[in-house]
């Protein structure tokens, strides 16, 4: 079992252990939007990477709140892998760099909890990602899908009507890829209606 | 209590994480304090006396009971009984004294360290020069954890010659030598790993064939690019997605070798190794009919050269077998068929390759062997089957990851 995942399965039975003890939310059902727009950067297995992998990442989100702290609700947006000049060497070729641009786009299952006046979110489920690798006079566009999950903290403050702001942290997992990705975002979040 | 119990299973988690476990071990060396450069080259004659069983002496708590040692091509190996322990080792001498230098290693738990034996002029070394050894031999030093130097005792005294069985044992290393996991210095399938599992043991290889986008057979086992197998993460998905010119610009593997073409392995195998053996193991369908002209080319390079290479084309299944019994020059194939012994009888295979979980089966495989074939069982790689397979079987060759292990209770058992 990867490490990784295995912070992923403590950080669920900590969700699930304050959830069982969680009081009732007085509101009533409500359905939130929420997008987180950022910057973070990734760690992979490149060694001789040129670049930085730093990169943009945005989110939207659709949660259902019910009578309950515990959210639920499903989430996708992209997220900038890498973006990387690494040189490889070939005796065919020679020495030569390669531009290699790694993007994924999140598809989660995700609950989010209010604990401590903040919100621990999660979300479970798959990355599709794709790739672009140009070098020399070749250009390989891959794809593939990965299972994986990410993790964040968030506070909101109110600002008007149904509109709340905050500062969100994240960490998203890439399952077979290896790679993890942490970025800070805005997040902002609107109650569409209540019922 | 739940909480009791939430705090115990978030301290197994975190404790029970590992390591990348396909990431090769560091392979020590005693840079500056080497001795064995200091030392004259050993004349074939004088390596060959080196060759036999030791009964360990001192260090049995790391290596068991005995050694088998023997040259496998340019260096000396050792094979030990206990924790699947190997040994490569350098030797050379200076004036009378035998110098053997290397590094050994547990492939249970991928320990490893250095190790340092001398053998003395009046314990062996005047008379391995000489070429007239009475089977006085007796390394003496001792070995080291990771890079320290050697400082635990280790003792090797000769006591008898290897044999070989009246049908000898064909050691077939797995990927072309063990796989990433095992955490060898080179990666699986590649050309490098089939150069070093020479020092394994190893007579013969397995690799796995796969097609690139543009139909040039290349070795590699999974379907998929991942972190299992490649350094880096520059070309995703599967491998038949990317040409052979792709492959190598943009693919690296674990250890920093590019992913070979069947060519090129083949050209390996047959100039730059002593293997007899190439198990083609085809991972997709559709391969028989692009690779059999490859293998009669090798065939042919090799008896010119006076090698007797065998290359043996994979059947693992029914659909292959269909494919490979359409075929029209199929009379000219050497194959494996890894089916039944009837469907290996069925396609005429040189060799059949049943699964050890299968068991030892004598009855059948005498039966296939007095047809003339020869039988490989795959793969076996648990130290207690090991051992009753070599006793209680009559295979001709035995497919493994962990070569040095079977080697070891191969000659063991001949006496």
């Amino acid at each position: 079992m990867k490490k990784t995942f295995k912070y992923y399965i403590v950080f669920i039975l900590f969700l699930i252990h304050y959830g069982v003890y969680a009081g009732e939310n007085d509101s009533l059902y409500k359905i939130v939007t929420e997008f987180g727009i950022g910057y973070g950067f990734s760690t992979d297995n490149i060694k001789q990477e040129l670049d930085s992998k730093s990169g943009v990442s945005w989110y939207a989100r659709v949660l259902w709140e019910p009578d309950h702290l515990l959210k639920i609700g499903i989430e996708t947006g992209n997220v900038a892998l890498s973006d990387i000049n690494v040189f490889k060497s070939y005796p065919s070729y020679g020495r030569y760099l390669i531009h290699s641009k790694i993007k994924a786009v999140p598809l989660m299952l995700t609950f989010d909890m209010n604990v401590w006046n903040a919100s621990l979110c999660t979300g479970l489920g798959a990355y599709y990602i794709y790739e672009e690798s140009v070098a020399l006079d070749e250009v390989v566009r891959t794809h593939e899908w990965n299972v994986g999950f990410y993790l964040s903290l968030n506070y909101k403050f109110h600002l008007v009507n149904k509109l709340f702001c905050g500062p969100e942290i994240k960490w998203y997992s890439v399952g077979e890829l290896g790679r993890t990705h942490i970025s800070t975002h805005l997040l902002l979040s609107y109650n569409l209606f209540s019922y | 209590m739940k909480s009791l119990t939430f705090a115990i299973v978030i301290t197994i988690l975190l404790t029970s994480c590992i390591e990348d476990i396909n990431v090769s071990v560091p392979i020590p060396d005693f840079k500056s304090d080497a001795l064995f450069i200091e030392t004259s080259p050993l004349s074939p004659d004088s390596k060959l006396k080196l060759n036999g069983i030791y009964k360990i002496e001192s260090g049995n708590e790391a290596f068991g009971e005995y050694a088998v040692l023997k040259w496998c091509n340019n260096k000396l190996s050792a094979f030990f009984g206990k924790n699947m322990a190997f040994m490569l080792l350098d030797a050379g001498h200076i004036d009378s004294l035998l110098i053997v230098e290397g590094i050994w290693r547990f492939a249970s738990d991928q320990s490893i360290g250095l190790v340092r034996l001398i053998v003395k002029r009046d314990e062996g070394g005047r008379s391995i020069l000489e070429g007239n050894t009475n089977g006085n031999i007796i390394l003496r030093g001792g070995y080291g954890s990771e890079g320290s130097l050697p400082s635990n005792n280790l003792v090797l005294k000769y006591e008898r010659p290897l044999k070989e069985s009246d049908i000898g044992l064909i050691v077939l290393a797995h990927r072309a030598g063990g796989r990433n996991s095992d955490r060898l210095p080179v990666s699986e399938n590649t050309v490098e790993m089939a150069k070093y599992s020479e020092y394994l043991g190893v007579s013969g290889i397995e690799i796995d064939v796969r097609l690139t986008k543009d139909n040039i057979p290349v070795i590699f086992h999974d379907k998929r690019f991942s972190s299992r197998t490649m350094i880096n993460d520059i070309a995703l998905g599967e491998i038949s997605n990317l040409t052979l010119k792709q492959l190598n610009i943009f693919c690296e593997l674990k250890n920093g070798e590019k992913i070979p073409t069947l060519r090129e392995m083949l050209d390996t195998v047959l100039y730059s190794t002593n293997h007899r053996y190439v198990w083609l193991d085809l991972k997709v369908p559709n391969l028989i009919e692009k690779i059999a002209g490859l293998q009669q080319e090798y065939h042919s390079k090799a008896k010119q050269i006076g090698s007797d290479l065998t290359i043996l084309i994979g059947i693992p299944d029914d659909e292959t077998k269909k494919e490979f019994l359409s075929f029209v020059n199929r009379d000219k194939l050497t194959t494996l068929c890894e089916i039944s012994s009837g469907d290996a009888v069925e396609c005429n295979s040189m060799v059949w390759g049943p699964r050890w979980t299968l068991g030892t089966m004598t009855e059948s495989v005498q039966n296939f062997q007095k047809q003339g074939g020869k039988v490989f069982v795959w793969t076996l790689d648990e130290p207690q089957y090991v051992r009753k397979f070599i006793k209680e079987g009559k295979f001709n060759g035995i497919l493994t990851n962990y070569p040095a292990l079977v080697a070891f209770e191969y000659y063991m058992n001949q006496h």
